[in-house]
């Protein structure tokens, strides 16, 4: 019905000319890391001229990144860590989201205050003075010392207390005629309903555990307790010749956040659109 | 699940207490510490400290090695955040149209936030190492040039976002009512002015989340120092937080803790300042 | 033994007061409807008999029980909400069964709870949906639903808050009936909340009408709609509503009382007591019992609406506005004639203008 005097045809070419470009920008860096991680460094460089195609592959790159990079370990370490984190984040999370939803209790407004606070003390404010607890702590390289400062989180009480906000009030209140006590709400009522909002947030959790970098950095000094991402720092001092085990190290080490992206696509969006888009 | 009202008292600090003990250990007392910290200073082995007071403070947050790192921290940011934002816009607009295979297009354009700060240093590496990188020519993106080498640690930031900002910016823009641009077509405006008069402010709010978290990320960059620069070449990519890393040993403490109550202060401005300054501009929906 | 009793129940929320004073027996078995516009509190006191909300003053009893710190659980009451209340990620069948699991006892076995959730949802026609969700359902499945997890606990006071308003029109018809013969049956003590004259005129046994937190009157349908007890109660039932004027009464000297307004005058029967000359009265008369006569109240019709068996007439006479409701199908009457108004003095209703009481009238 358009008077356009472009046709449509033309205008969805014009479309698809632009998409592709921008996707290739957007692709090409990955495109040379797996070029990289997958061709043989010498030939690749010295006898091929550094071509934008992988030459001479060699698969067996990602099983020497378990052998030679100790990525078995550090995936081990990772994955501990980031499961601990999570699980604790939950708890933690759906606990206190329910007493502000759902519970009377005196300075309540204040105490949320102060939960939402701790958004404006990142880690990175915080991280001369927390390191220096750990050590007096004695959990320098351990799993405590890892995961413990992270077992709470604004974001997440606010996630989850704007769910159980959103459960209908008539919904409670069939739920106490029917006798169900707090528990019993909060387990066969509350988390039920809410589960999108507590699995976006599940998923935003996972995120900044598995990539966490500054925290595991500043609080372990021995390579037996580096994360996966902390591993990936030894790349940088790779030469040409071994390049490609750190390079391969890398993509394994995205491998579970793109497993999860593909699978939880819909929470992912939900995750991080929360509170960005007014709906 | 009516109850007295001292019993519904003790379930809500109950519930509350676990979030609490962790908030107050890891967030509170360590503010209250880097201040303290920041007063004092230490000997060589941290065994002992002495009261500066506050001079510590004028010194440090006038100091040439804070303005520096507070320099390099905005390039970082002014670099990545209207850039990031921009390629946001760009790539949502672009993939939000019905067309056959949009779907693969938009998951490609969301693929890198699957990309941590670590993994995407090593992706730029494998790009820009001057020696045995892909690109033996890296234009501006130099990461042996003082001048330059901002450029590559911003780029880095710029393309992990884009999954982000795309995500977000194309949520933004899904959320815009479709009579609202029926509306727009019927009064006679084309593709452009409807985008500039009717979708632009009405996804104002978006963008205005997102740039706040842009800058936020912006000024906690680290990762991809640590991993491409260790903060060269000669200090000219040491960040506000490289440099509060990297002053962690017993003397450097009280400068460190300094900087840290600076990063603090900063990071509350900027967020007060970029909120108060947008909130003018900002058409909200409904 | 479920009569109810409310006795000098006020609720306050911060400021504003939702219940002022209420006191209401309920006998056992009755219907009852409370009755009022939205806001009037009445949902306020359906939810202090169900133990949700606490009453700030006075005693609320179930049987011979003070319930007032009893909790919602252990009051017998069960509820079915406006909303429906289901749970969204349960079946129908756990959403059914779900009281029984909250007051789980002994007898109460996994077997015999499936037992009485396959009795209850068969009686409601409910058996083919027993695995279904509730966002699979029609509103008025769901509606089932929600009155089949009130009945199976078989509780001794059910109460009902707006159950029917998210229903469409015919649906709402069928369910009120079927209501009504789930009440027969179960011979439980109903409490129900609504707007909506209608259903309370069809299913009660009794009425309470509430306004601005205050009962204004309560009694059998009948005796609500006869004898209204005040301007508020008249005007608040019947469709369209009672027609109501401004007057004076006046006294002929020999025992007779007429009613002047500004429409022309109005002579009463012998029954109204305690008229005083020049008292300032609001006479009222139904639409049904206003005809359009040879002689009386001179009107001009300003809107005609034909129902099909019935015609609706609006008219104007002096400052006044009234309706008329003309069964008599032999002529249809058009907007713009004049005519003259005539009602039986049986027919009248007189209210005292100052605090709208109803005047009061010897004993028939």
């Amino acid at each position: 019905m358009r008077t356009d005097s472009v046709p449509r045809w033309a205008r969805n070419t014009g479309w698809y000319v632009l998409l592709t470009l921008l996707a290739t920008v957007v692709l090409f860096p990955i495109w040379m890391t797996i070029v990289r991680a997958l061709s043989n460094p010498i030939t690749w460089s010295f006898d091929r001229g550094q071509p934008p195609y992988p030459v001479d592959i060699e698969w067996d790159v990602f099983s020497r990144a378990f052998d030679e990079a100790s990525f078995g370990r550090q995936l081990a370490l990772s994955g501990a860590v980031t499961v601990i984190i999570v699980v604790g984040q939950l708890v933690t999370s759906v606990l206190a989201a329910y007493a502000f939803a759902f519970v009377e209790f005196p300075f309540k407004r204040i105490m949320f205050a102060i939960a939402m606070a701790t958004l404006m003390l990142p880690i990175e404010v915080t991280l001369v003075a927390n390191s220096r607890t750990i050590r007096e702590l004695g959990w320098t390289n351990s799993v405590e010392g890892l995961t413990v400062p992270f077992l709470a989180t604004a974001l997440g009480i606010f996630l989850v207390r704007q769910g159980f906000r959103g459960i209908h009030p008539d919904l409670r209140d069939a739920a106490a005629l029917d006798g169900y006590g707090h528990l019993r709400f909060l387990w066969r009522v509350a988390i039920p309903v809410t589960r999108p909002v507590i699995a976006a947030f599940t998923v935003l959790s996972f995120l900044a555990a598995w990539n966490s970098y500054l925290w595991p950095r500043a609080i372990t000094d021995d390579a037996d307790w580096n994360t996966i991402q902390i591993g990936l720092r030894a790349v940088g001092n790779s030469t040409a010749d071994q390049l490609n085990v750190g390079v391969a190290a890398a993509l394994l080490a995205a491998l579970p956040v793109l497993l999860v992206l593909i699978f939880f696509q819909r929470h992912i969006v939900r995750g991080l659109t929360a509170g960005a888009v007014k709906g | 699940m009516k109850s007295s009202r001292a019993r519904q008292a003790l379930a809500g600090y109950g519930l509350l207490a676990p979030a609490l003990i962790v908030f107050t250990t890891f967030s509170f007392y360590p503010l209250w510490r880097v201040i303290w910290l920041g007063l004092h200073e230490q000997n060589r082995t941290g065994t002992r400290q002495r009261w500066v007071g506050v001079d510590q403070y004028t010194d440090v947050l006038t100091g040439e090695e804070f303005r520096d790192g507070l320099w390099i921290t905005a390039q970082f940011v002014l670099l990545t955040v209207p850039i990031g934002v921009a390629m946001g816009i760009l790539l949502a607009v672009a993939a939000n149209r019905r067309l056959r295979g949009i779907k693969a297009f938009q998951v490609i354009f969301s693929s890198t936030i699957a990309s941590s700060t670590a993994v995407t240093a090593v992706v730029f590496f494998v790009l820009l190492e001057p020696s045995i990188g892909y690109l033996s020519n890296p234009w501006i993106f130099d990461l042996l040039d003082p001048d330059r080498a901002i450029f590559a640690v911003a780029l880095t930031g710029v393309w992990q976002n884009l999954g982000l900002t795309f995500i977000i910016t194309l949520a933004g823009l899904q959320a815009v009512p479709d009579d609202l641009l029926e509306a727009a077509r019927l009064d006679g405006f084309g593709p452009v002015r409807t985008f500039v008069r009717v979708t632009l402010p009405m996804i104002t709010p978006t963008l205005l989340f997102l740039s706040v978290a842009l800058t936020v990320f912006g000024l906690q960059a680290f990762a991809q120092i640590d991993v491409l620069t260790g903060g060269g070449p000669a200090g000219a990519t040491e960040t506000l937080v490289y440099k509060i890393f990297s002053s962690q040993e017993p003397r450097q403490l009280g400068e460190g803790s300094v900087m840290s109550v600076g990063l603090f202060l900063v990071t509350g401005a900027v967020a007060t300042l970029q909120f108060w300054l947008l909130e003018r501009r900002v058409h909200y929906a409904n | 033994m479920s009569t109810i009793s409310f006795a000098d129940v006020t609720k306050q929320f911060g400021d504003t007061t939702a219940i002022e004073k209420l006191s209401l027996h309920v006998a056992d078995g009755e219907f009852l409807v409370l009755l009022g516009p939205s806001g009037c509190g009445k949902s306020t006191a359906l939810r202090m008999l169900a133990g949700l909300e606490d009453p700030t003053e006075g005693t609320i009893s179930i049987g011979d029980r003070v319930v007032n710190d009893i909790d919602a659980r252990n009051r017998d009451v069960a509820m079915v909400f406006q909303s429906y209340a289901l749970y969204p990620h349960m079946t129908v069948a756990k959403n059914i069964e779900s009281p029984l699991i909250g007051h789980r006892s002994e007898t109460n076995d996994k077997q015999s709870r499936q037992e009485q959730v396959e009795f209850v949802a068969a009686r409601l026609g409910l058996g083919d949906l027993l695995h279904r969700k509730p966002g699979q359902l029609s509103g008025g499945q769901r509606q089932r639903v929600a009155l089949a997890r009130a009945i199976v606990r078989r509780p001794a006071v059910f109460c009902m808050d707006e159950p029917l308003s998210n229903l469409d029109a015919s649906l709402r018809a069928q369910t009120r009936s079927e209501l009504v013969e789930l009440h027969r049956s179960l011979g439980t003590t109903f409490v129900y909340v609504t707007h909506d004259q209608v259903e309370a005129m069809t299913m009660a046994t009794s009425i309470a009408v509430i306004n601005n937190g205050k009962l204004q009157q309560s009694g059998d349908p009948r005796t609500i709609y006869e004898r209204p007890a005040n301007e508020f109660v008249a005007r608040f039932i019947g469709s369209p509503p009672m027609n109501l004027a401004a007057g004076t009464a006046t006294s002929d000297g020999a025992g007779s009382w007429s009613v002047s307004s500004s429409g022309g005058t109005v002579a009463l029967d012998q029954r109204w007591i305690g008229l005083t000359e020049g008292l300032s009265v609001t006479i009222g008369v139904r639409p049904e019992h206003l005809s359009i006569a040879d002689a009386g109240l001179a009107a001009t019709v300003t809107t005609a609406e034909w129902l099909g068996h019935e015609q609706i007439l609006y008219l104007s006479a002096g400052d006044d506005q009234f309706a008329v409701r003309a069964v008599d199908a032999g002529e249809l009457v058009e907007a713009g004639r004049s005519v003259r108004l005539s009602a039986a003095p049986d027919d009248i209703h007189l209210f005292d203008s100052t605090t709208g009481q109803r005047l009061a009238e010897v004993e028939a």
